[in-house]
């Protein structure tokens, strides 16, 4: 077992430069992925986001160890590498490295894989069985973990990676396809373990509210380099009468965010009232 | 190393039990099939299968029956060759895809456990053929009044053909990369790749005279006709249990990486 104290990295990304495909002159050679720099220590909270196709999976992917960048990828104070296991880091994505390849087994039931993980991590049968309870596991526990929807599979996942209480937590578009129950559970989850314990966070997403709900520092992936957003940003607590899904705290959410809650608030028929509380920062708390 | 995380592994791995009680049934009616409709023929001299007599097999009547007795063994290792070793050798191959190894690896279980579990899965399913297969034989050897050591070579041969595919399996798959097509050719290869050691035994035999040749590693069925196939057999369960064996130890190069975060 590793020891790390707080000071020390959780995850690092030095130097990365990673293409899918090489071309004969290296001059041609346009880099997917340029970064520099991307540390995270325990109780870092970091988002990022980015165009479809800008890279943000492959991000994941090289820190999951299925593709191997020129530079350093350490995960917990050791080097990446594919045959090692990492107990304490939780995903939630999607690895598509092949077509129908979404990083669960198959031929095996979902109380198989629930079971088998209880018994793996020791966790007691009735333990988290909030999850289990809120994200409606007893609709499909008897299901092929082959045969499950996209949603349901995101589900697995979520329980998968929240049920051992890991130390970092990545997410690539994890709450793609959730219900908007679900997807409410899910982030006061996390925030709710987040408060009790040290768990660093690197979210990646295209919803800019959940990156600003749950995130302090966002980052943006433009043409394969991390960058903080140019966009000015708010800081604020929005509360809604009746409460719903879209009450929160926002850290750092964009415009492009603002506009996602704005559009919930306006389309939701239960919603009659909403306060927003809190200030629009004028760019001068942008992180560098 | 922890054996109830390697059982639990296991477990997962054997998954759909329905395939072991069809495995099951094709040895009950073998043994059905191998004793009461098998007989002696004493005016012909001349072994009968349902009273009809099969003078294609001699006259002998011990060399006869064992004739016969192989050939439906050989038959029955044919159907498990075709319609359930390359289920086995398909799932072993996807036990390496991202699917069935990501999650594990997010798991509080060692790499080599895995590893321990996949010999473990390959090994049982070996020992399983082997255990119908002696009952088989022993059954037959009892009921015909005909020696079991000579049966016994092909149920030896079936579980070494098990061995030696699945540690060929575990050989070739290092490669992360691998998908579905690449993974069903692996697998039609690892099936099929100790049969055909046998003409390349044979070949070589034919042409060369090479000491050692005894321990030439092959399988095959029909195998009557051929020469010390016992030490062939042994040879290439040896060569699968060493693949098989290497595959566990190379895990232990890598390590689960737990920490506990302190301030």
């Amino acid at each position: 077992m590793t020891h790390i104290q707080v000071e020390q990295p959780i995850l690092e990304l030095k130097d990365i430069v990673f293409s899918y495909t090489e071309t004969r002159k290296a001059s041609q050679n346009k880099p997917l992925l340029n970064i520099e720099k991307l540390i995270l220590y325990p109780n870092d909270k970091v988002g990022i986001i980015g165009d479809n196709g800008s890279g943000k999976s492959t991000i994941v992917r090289i820190i999951l160890g299925l593709h191997i960048p020129k530079g350093t990828v350490n995960l917990f104070g050791r080097k990446v590498l594919w045959g090692n296991h990492y107990s304490s880091l939780g995903y939630i994505g999607d690895p598509s490295f092949s077509p129908g390849y979404t990083g669960l087994p198959t031929g095996i039931s979902v109380r198989e894989v629930v079971d088998s993980f209880k018994a793996i991590c020791k966790i007691k049968k009735e333990t988290f069985s909030d999850i289990e309870e809120q994200l409606n596991f007893d609709n499909f526990l008897n299901k092929d973990v082959k045969n499950l929807s996209n949603g349901e599979r995101k589900k697995l996942m979520i329980f998968l990676a929240l049920a051992k209480r890991p130390n970092l937590l990545i997410a690539d578009e994890a709450t793609d396809g959730l219900d908007e129950k679900s997807k409410c559970f899910v982030i006061e989850k996390i925030k709710q373990i987040s408060a009790t314990s040290k768990l660093g966070i690197l979210w990646i997403s295209h919803q800019h509210h959940e990156v600003a709900m749950l995130t302090d520092t966002v980052y943006e992936l433009i043409e394969g380099q991390l960058k903080a957003p140019t966009h000015k940003r708010f800081n604020c607590k929005i509360e809604t009468y009746p409460k719903t899904s879209v009450n929160g705290s926002y850290q750092n959410i964009s415009s492009k965010g603002w506009l996602e809650v704005a559009a919930k608030i306006y389309t939701n028929p239960v919603i009659s009232n909403f306060e927003i509380k809190g200030m629009r920062a004028q760019g001068e708390d942008e992180r560098s | 190393m922890k054996f109830q995380v390697i059982g639990i592994l296991v477990k997962n791995y054997i998954g759909n039990k329905s395939q072991y009680i069809s495995l099951i049934m094709i040895c009950l009616v073998g043994i059905i099939l191998s004793t009461f409709p098998i007989g002696w023929d004493r005016t012909l001299n001349s072994v009968t299968l349902f009273n009809l007599p099969l003078e294609l097999y001699g006259r002998s009547r011990e060399g006869s029956l064992l004739g016969l007795l192989d050939e439906f063994f050989s038959w029955a290792w044919v159907i498990i060759a075709i319609f359930y070793l390359p289920s086995l050798l398909k799932k072993l191959n996807e036990s390496f895809s991202v699917n069935e190894m990501l999650w594990l690896r997010l798991l509080p279980c060692h790499p080599y456990e895995v590893a321990i579990a996949r010999v473990c899965w390959v090994v049982g399913w070996a020992s399983l053929l082997g255990i119908l297969g002696t009952v088989w034989a022993l059954i037959c050897s009892s009921f015909h009044q005909v020696p079991y050591r000579e049966l016994l070579i092909n149920v030896e041969g079936l579980v070494s053909h098990v061995i030696l595919s699945g540690g060929i399996i575990v050989a070739l798959d290092f490669v992360v990369n691998i998908r579905e097509l690449e993974q069903n050719l692996t697998s039609v290869i690892a099936l099929l790749f100790p049969l055909l050691l046998t003409p390349i035994y044979l070949g070589i035999n034919e042409i060369l005279d090479v000491r050692y040749m005894g321990f030439f590693p092959y399988v095959i069925p029909f195998n009557r006709g051929l020469q010390n196939t016992f030490g062939h057999f042994a040879t290439a369960a040896l060569i699968g249990l060493i693949l098989l064996f290497i595959h566990a130890a190379l895990m232990f190069k890598f390590s689960l990486v737990k920490v506990d975060i302190e301030e």
